[in-house]
This record gives C-alpha cells, structure tokens and sequence, in this order.
C-alpha cells in the first residue's frame, strides 16, 4: 500500500453512535449512505438505515483524512475490510445500554485487529449518563482478559470535545506504541 | 492543600468602634487562610498578638507590656505611615487583615485544645473512605448541601447529575465533611434517585492530580513505573499535553526524569501523574526500567499522524529537543 | 471599643431607623429603630450602593464630593449620608414618606453628623 495509512474508522451497533461522532469532529456534513435495515428486507418497502458514513478533515499541506463511520452488524460486514485498508485507528462505539457491551465490542476488536493489523485500536463508550452502572474500568478491564489492551473511554458522540479527545487518546497510544 | 487549621489568639486595646469592628472582620476573613482567630480584650496574659490603638501614651504602655510578655503588637497610629507592625488611623479591613497575616505566619502552630481536631489530620476523609478495607462497602460524605457516595466494592463515586469531579475536589480538605456508612438498602432507597451518575476512583485521582495533587501521596522520586492499563480519563480533567505522557507510561516503563524530559512537561507534573496512577491501582513497578531511546524508525506514518494530531489539537513532538 | 449612640435621631419626623456603616467593612457600628427593616442587612447593602456610585463618579471624572443619596420608596426614604469627617462611614437613615419632610431631615442629619467624629 503507498502512502501514509490516512484514514480514521469508527465503527459501532446501531445506536451506539457513530454518526454522530463523525459528524461531531467534521468540518462538513458527512455523507451518508443508506443501506437496507435488515437481512430480510422486501423488494417494496425497505426500512433504511444509515449504513456508512463518510467525511473527511483537511491536514496541513492539502492533505486529506479519511473519516468513516461503519455499521457493526454482521450482515453489513462485506464493508469492513474495503474501509480499513489504510486506516491508522479503529475507534470502536459501543453503547452503555446495550445488551452485552463487552461481547459486542470484543467481536468488534476481534475482527477488526484481523482485517486492519496495522490500526490502532480504542473503544469509546457512550450512554454512560443513561446506564451508569456500567463503569469504564470494568469494560477495559474485561477486554484486556481476553487480549486487548487499549484506551477505553467513555464518550458523549454529540461532543465534539469528548470525540475529540478520544481520537487524541488513540493518536497518542499509537505514537508512543510505535 | 493539606494544611491544617491554625489557632491563634489575638487581643486588642484602646481600639475605637471603627477599628474594633474593622478587626473582627479582618480576623474572620483569615479563616480563607486556615488560620482561626479568637479575638478577646487585652488582659496582660499569653497571646499571639495585641492589636492597639487609641492615644500615643496609653499605647506606649501597653507596649511595655506585650513586650514582657513577649508579644508581638500591631499598632494603629495617627499620621503614620504603613510599616511592619504599624498601622495607619482609617486603615481598610484588608489593610489589617494583611498585617494580621505577616505577623502570626511565623508564630509556631499552638493547636487549641478546646478545638476539635479531626482524627487524623492529613488524608481528606472522602479519600480514607475510598481506600477503607471495612466490612461497610458504602459511605455517605456530606459537606452542607454536597454528598457523594463511597461504593468500594465497585470502586466508583455516586455523584447528583450535573456535578463534576473538578468541583468536589477543591472541597476534599474541608474539614467540615462527615462521613456514615450506609447499607445498600438505604442506599437503593434514599440516595440512587439522587446520586444517579458514576465515576470510578480513578477518575477522581487523576482529576485530583490536576486540580489538587498535594492531596496524593507522592511516589518516591527516582521510582520507576508503567501503566498497567490506559486510565479511565474524564476529558475535562486531562489536559492534551497529558495524554502523551500517558500514553508512553502505558506503552513502557519509566522513571518521571526521563519521562518528563522526553514529554516536555514539568517534572512535578509527571510525578502527580505518577502519585495518580499509583493511588489508582494502576502502577506497575518495575526495576531496572531502560527509558525507550529514539523511536524505532518503524513507523511509516509518523509524518502523517503529526499532521493529523495537530489538526485534533495534540503536539506529539513536545520534548523533542 | 465604646459604643455609639445613634438615638438622638429617634426625633427626626417620620423615623423609622438608622444605622452607621463602615462602607469597607460593611458593618454597621450602631442601629437603632428599624421597624421592618434588617438594618444589618441593609448595611451591608447600602455599602454597595455607595461603592457602586462612588465608582460612577470616579468614571465619570466628577470632582464633586458624595453629599448623599436619596432612594425613594413608595412609603419609604432611605437617606445615605457619608460622614464629612471620614467618607468611608456614612449614615443610614430610614423615613416614613408621608410623616416626613426631607429637607429637614437633611440639616438635621448633618448637625448630628458633628457630634460623630471619626477622623
């Protein structure tokens, strides 16, 4: 692959908030793709959901990053290697209110480590307000039983500064991992 | 700011109603400065300070006096100009309240025994009940109209919604917070609807390092340590120049000289950093640590991924020489 | 510390109460009468209006001296009066509208000022 790995993906479940993230840390209106809602959907009415997400951030010297928010769901899962071919970090969504948090993201930090071996990873959880028994360390502690040690945040998607500084914690644990 | 309480005892004569009155409020606003005045009328016996005023031969005498005694006076002349240990008629509430200040500051701490002395001065009450090893796994802090909720089993804070970590830690060292185990019934049934929101114990030590690092027992220097695991980081206590140095203790083991000379921070700042991930649980101390020398040459976006942390506000080359 | 009698001003028609205030402290070194009024908190209030018009002088580039100032209520004045002898104190005083007649409150407050000397 030539040039510099320049692409930055979120990737989550529905309403962990991963639009909303990217869109919080765009300069632009990302744009949005629709995509069937589920597996089964009909040829006359389709529900929709929004499937990919895309924007990107201009850098110093015209150069551009790529940002892409990208559906969790299995069924959507031809996308993922096609978006992470260079991407320099894969932030995984995750909500508080979700029925397995920790399943979910593990799968996610599974596949993901597999298809983007060069991304650094990180996990933001959101939501925390709405279920707040579910606390940071016992996440971060649980993904690094089974082998993943990353920063785990916490994150309100609607936050440009809270996305923000998630995205410095994953830039920084890749500068200094390197 | 783990400074105790001070007590003193100031006396006064021959002051007018003006300069009574003004006095009162100068000794109460030393209160701000953890030093506690008892004000009382001048008897001839043991006190800190004479404040005196009134003629020039009355206070003439009761000069004589304090000096016998060996105590310092402050006098309010006519005409005269500011000067340490004097001054002016008319002089303002600050104006005394600031020589009240200079001349008790080197007066040794004589703790009033009719005073409540907290039990153990030194650790914040809030911070004993997180690193308490009771039975009782909940504690209710209170502080007038503020309380948290100690959940050691969880290792978490219960705060209201709408409070932040950085307001209750300029509180820690008030001495006037009460703390009352609580068991989880109580806790389900009067406190959960108010103390909705959850921050984990580390939250609060690296806030803490922040905004009041004296509070933390600090690592001994020359100690060198890693992260055992990225903290959970509240965004609004963790400045962007943190989050390198972070990052680096996370990734390998370090002393703070090192890691302070590599970041570019302030060697006091890593080594609250230090203290916070210690207090956290989260040091992993290694001996014989090899402070990482130049980056390994490895990383083809280096270039690329400097651009993009400085488009999101973060300066990964701080400390570069 | 001797204490101040401000009682001779029971006599001005229409009283209602008064106070002398340290404007840097905010204190009030003596009240008397008061009806209704938290002559204390009413110290502590009133400094700030002095302070605050003070200030609006002082920007404005006014030469002129305080003599006091007057607010009026729908049944009240309250009358400001900084001493001559020391700015920094000023009396308080509280009328009833409709039993009180303003100008003589005036030179009577400022014969009374004489007996108070704090310079």
């Amino acid at each position: 692959m030539s040039g510099p790995a320049n692409k930055l993906v979120f990737v989550g479940g529905m309403g962990a908030g991963k639009t909303t993230a990217v869109r919080a840390i765009s300069d632009v209106e990302p744009i949005s793709t629709e995509m069937p809602l589920s597996e089964d959907a009909t040829a006359d009415k389709v529900e929709t959901t929004v499937a990919l997400d895309y924007s990107s951030i201009e850098l110093d010297d015209g150069e551009l990053l790529h940002l892409y928010g990208v559906p969790g769901q299995r069924y959507l899962d031809f996308m993922w290697p096609m978006v992470c071919e260079g991407a320099l970090g894969v932030i995984v969504l995750v909500s508080a209110g979700s029925p397995d948090p920790v399943a979910t993201t593990l799968e996610l930090l599974q596949e993901f480590s597999r298809i983007a071996p060069d991304a650094s990873l990180a996990v933001g959880v959101t939501r925390t307000d709405e279920h707040p028994q579910l606390l940071i360390p016992t996440v971060r502690d649980a993904l690094f039983a089974a082998g993943f040690r990353v920063p785990v945040l916490r994150v309100d998607a609607r936050s440009a500064a809270q996305v923000t500084f998630l995205v410095r914690s994953l830039l920084s644990h890749r500068y200094a991992d390197s | 700011m783990n400074t105790p309480i001070r007590h003193f005892r100031v006396a006064h004569a021959g002051l007018d109603l003006l300069h009574g009155t003004r006095l009162k409020l100068a000794c109460s606003l030393l209160l701000a400065e953890r030093m506690d005045i008892r004000l009382q009328p001048w008897s001839g016996e043991q006190a800190d300070l004479l404040v005196v005023g009134g003629d020039p031969s009355a206070m003439a005498v009761l000069q004589q006096q304090a000096r016998t005694q060996g105590v310092a006076t402050l006098r309010i002349v006519r005409g005269a100009t500011a000067a340490t240990g004097v001054l002016p008629h008319g002089a303002s509430v600050r104006d005394i309240n600031q020589a009240l200040a200079g001349l008790l500051a080197p007066v040794g701490e004589a703790p009033d025994p009719a005073a409540e002395q907290p039990a153990q001065a030194g650790t914040p009450l809030l911070l004993r009940a997180m690193q308490s090893a009771d039975d009782a796994s909940l504690y209710l802090l209170q502080r007038g109209a503020t309380r948290v909720v100690v959940d050691t089993a969880t290792r978490s804070l219960a705060l209201p919604v709408g409070a932040s970590l950085s307001e209750i830690v300029p509180l820690l060292d008030d001495l006037t917070w009460s703390s009352t185990a609580l068991d989880m019934d109580t806790f389900q049934h009067q406190y959960v609807y108010l103390l909705p929101r959850r921050h984990s114990f580390e939250s609060l030590y690296f806030c803490i390092a922040r905004h009041r690092p004296q509070l933390l027992p600090a690592v001994a220097a020359g100690t060198s340590l890693q992260l055992l695991h990225w903290p959970d980081l509240d965004h609004r206590d963790v400045p962007a120049s943190w989050l390198l140095p972070i990052a680096r203790l996370h990734a390998a083991s370090w002393t703070s000289t090192a890691l302070a000379a590599a970041s570019g921070l302030p060697h006091d700042t890593v080594q609250f950093l230090f203290s916070a991930a210690a207090s956290s649980g989260l040091a992993k101390h290694q001996e014989n640590a090899v402070p990482p020398s130049a980056r390994p040459a490895g990383l083809r976006d280096s270039r690329f991924l400097t651009w993009v942390a400085r488009r999101f506000g973060l300066d990964l080359q701080a400390g570069r020489a | 510390m001797s204490k101040l009698n401000l009682e001779n001003l029971n006599t001005l028609a229409g009283f209602v109460g008064a106070a002398l205030v340290d404007s840097d402290s905010g204190m009030a070194l003596a009240m008397t009468g008061g009806g209704d009024i938290n002559l204390e908190l009413a110290a502590a209030g009133n400094t700030e209006v002095v302070r605050a018009k003070r200030r609006v002088a002082q920007q404005l580039g006014l030469s002129d001296t305080l003599e006091d100032i007057l607010i009026t209520l729908s049944s009240q004045y309250h009358l400001i009066r900084p001493l001559e002898s020391n700015p920094m104190l000023f009396l308080y005083v509280a009328l009833d509208r409709s039993r009180s007649n303003l100008a003589m409150a005036r030179h009577e407050l400022k014969s009374f000022e004489k007996t108070l000397d704090f310079s």
